[in-house]
């Protein structure tokens, strides 16, 4: 269970943090979704046996966590990298006040020197949005987790890849063939 | 002890739920009594998970909310498909069916994003909560189901093994 989740976890918090790919994301948690039957299909590829919806909303959740994990692991130089070169943190805080709207001229340039002056208040608020992650990642995780079992498992509870092969009788013991009636003299 | 173990699962995923819908509409209602710190850190932690468009957001007091319409439907639709005791209803209509059951709940909600994306469907805000609340809830359903097995297994503690073992891995 541990290496599909840490395998889909990795690559859901890399697309997750990197500058253009997150935007699927915004389209209902795409990536976090897709991890999870990601992860669903490569616990069930290489399982033996009929893997269940309770096994599939583990291994979802379990790669939801990894990929919040790697998601603010990742961010944090991404947002540093994108700060040098004068984007970043403040974008998306401006975008927050454009939702907001009518804030007054002081608590705009209040907010906005809070994350000019250093990194510190924009790390604190990447550490803050990866401890919600997690959470959201985690319950998206389960979601994609029981959705990819119900797609991509085909037994039955109970039934494993290989059945154990019949049991065939032993072959008889040689006989060797019966020597010829002497001719008669 | 399983039904009651599942019972106390179901419970902590209720409010888990409830909780993320307060945090949606909480940021609307703390701009409009002025209280704009707080609310742009609502909008903050909600942009990595949503576009936030406002033309495409349920508004509040004239702010809109923090996840767009189809985002809100998800949601508000896991939270009340957690209410509803329709665990029995499903295991006997739909668990034979599983895969049938996740193709009709996943194909209004993609039909409904990817013909709007091409510009063939002009795409409301009530289709895109339906399709969002038809999903959300159906899934919690799914949900619900599969946390009976999840605990039957032992799958939680299994989780917290593999948690540690990552993070072991990761440091």
């Amino acid at each position: 269970m541990l290496k599909p989740a840490l395998i889909s976890g990795v690559l859901l918090g890399i697309a997750s943090a990197f500058p253009i790919l997150n935007f699927v994301n915004c389209f209902c948690c795409a990536w976090v979704i897709g991890a999870g039957i990601l992860a669903a299909h490569l616990y069930v590829k290489n399982s033996t046996q009929a893997v269940t919806l309770g096994s599939g909303v583990a291994v979802g959740m379990l790669t939801g966590i990894i990929g919040a994990i790697v998601y603010t692991l990742f961010l944090i130089p991404i947002q540093m990298l994108m700060k040098a070169s004068g984007s970043g943190m403040m974008e998306q805080v401006q975008k927050a006040m454009e939702q907001v709207g009518n804030i007054p001229p002081e608590t705009r340039a209040l907010i906005q020197s809070i994350f000019a002056r250093g990194s510190g208040a924009g790390i604190l608020l990447i550490i803050l949005e990866g401890l919600f992650c997690i959470v959201i990642f985690g319950l998206v995780g389960m979601l994609g987790g029981a959705l990819g079992v119900a797609l991509f498992e085909k037994r039955k509870p109970g039934q494993a890849v290989n059945p154990p092969a019949a049991i065939e009788p032993p072959n008889p013991p040689y006989e060797p063939p019966a020597p010829p009636p002497p001719s008669p003299q | 002890m399983r039904r009651t173990q599942t019972g106390r699962l179901r419970i902590l995923m209720i409010a888990l739920c409830g909780g993320l819908c307060v945090l949606i509409v909480t940021p609307a209602f703390l701009a409009a009594r002025s209280c704009f710190v707080p609310a742009i850190l609502g909008y903050l932690l909600f942009s990595p998970l949503c576009h936030q468009i406002p033309e495409r957001s349920f508004h509040i007091c004239e702010y809109p909310l923090a996840v767009c319409q189809r985002c809100s439907g998800i949601y508000f639709g896991l939270f009340l498909g957690l209410l509803l005791p329709l665990k029995r209803l499903f295991q006997i209509c739909s668990q034979p069916h599983l895969r049938l059951f996740v193709l009709c709940i996943c194909t209004p909600i993609v039909l409904d994003v990817f013909l709007s994306y091409l510009g063939i469907w002009p795409g409301t805000p009530l289709s895109r909560f339906s399709t969002g609340l038809i999903f959300g809830s159906a899934s919690a359903l799914l949900l619900n189901f599969a946390f009976s097995e999840f605990l039957a297994e032992d799958h939680w503690k299994k989780v917290f093994t593999h948690c540690a073992q990552a993070k072991g891995v990761i440091l």
